[in-house]
């Protein structure tokens, strides 16, 4: 993953896949590195959406 | 996440979700009548991986018939029900001939508990190598992460399961005992070999 010197947030870029596959592996690096990155309140107001989208 | 490996404890203070909430809703009923611990996919789900899962796996202790009468008793009157069937003595037996039964709340068949007694010695030693998850409003007892991982990565190996294994990898980079999941992996190998027998 590079980071954009640019950007005082330091942005970390997620690499590309070659395929969906390698593409769904790097995002979970990618996301994996934003928890890390982030608090727990934050990361999990991310994935509540998908998880809570999923049931009544 | 703060994940204290000397002392097998986790704290995550996460905004809870409705999976969550149901986890939370059946553990405090069983827990009260057996040991468990949750496995599998809503570990890495609790520890941040993005998707759902409209199961929860958890492995609970051999109890004998009357114990788990009384865990069903409490459940079916606080709101759950069998999915597998409605008699308690045969949900036991499934229980006791190795399968698995579901729980969900009643006519809400998703999501549901699975749950289901130990078989394998590989299985047993769960309930001595757990990790306590310190939630804001409870706790869960999940089995340690390097067994998550070999098991994603050496025995259930689907796309979907690989990456819970690559997720919880790289939640914890440096914590994870690597020595430990390559013996797990010479295990898993053992039982995939006697299990094309």
């Amino acid at each position: 993953m590079k980071k954009n010197k640019s950007d005082k947030t330091e942005r970390v870029f997620m690499k590309p896949g070659k395929n969906n596959k390698e593409d769904r592996l790097n995002f979970v690096r990618f996301w994996a590195n934003y928890i890390r990155k982030h608090s727990d309140e934050e990361w999990s107001e991310q994935q509540n959406i998908i998880v809570n989208s999923q049931y009544n | 996440m703060e994940y204290d490996v000397v002392k097998r404890e986790m704290i995550v203070n996460r905004k809870l979700n409705k999976l969550d909430n149901f986890v939370l809703d059946f553990l405090k009923f069983l827990k009260k009548h057996v040991d468990y611990v949750i496995i599998s996919g809503y570990v890495s789900i609790l520890l941040g991986r993005s998707r759902a899962t409209e199961d929860v796996d958890v492995f609970i202790e051999k109890i004998p018939f009357d114990v788990f009468l009384k865990l069903y008793e409490e459940l079916t009157k606080n709101g759950f029900w069998c999915l597998n069937a409605e008699k308690p003595e045969e949900v036991f037996s499934y229980l006791e001939d190795g399968y698995a039964v579901r729980f969900s709340l009643v006519n809400k068949p998703i999501p549901n508990f699975e749950v289901k007694f130990p078989k394998r010695e590989i299985d047993r030693e769960t309930f001595k190598d757990f990790i306590t998850v310190i939630l804001p409003e409870g706790e869960v007892k999940i089995s340690a992460l390097e067994r998550q991982i070999a098991f994603k990565r050496y025995y259930l190996k689907s796309d979907k399961d690989i990456e819970d294994a690559l997720h919880i990898e790289e939640s914890f980079k440096g914590k994870i005992d690597y020595e430990k999941v390559n013996k797990l992996k010479k295990i898993i190998g053992e039982i995939k070999k006697n299990e094309k027998k």
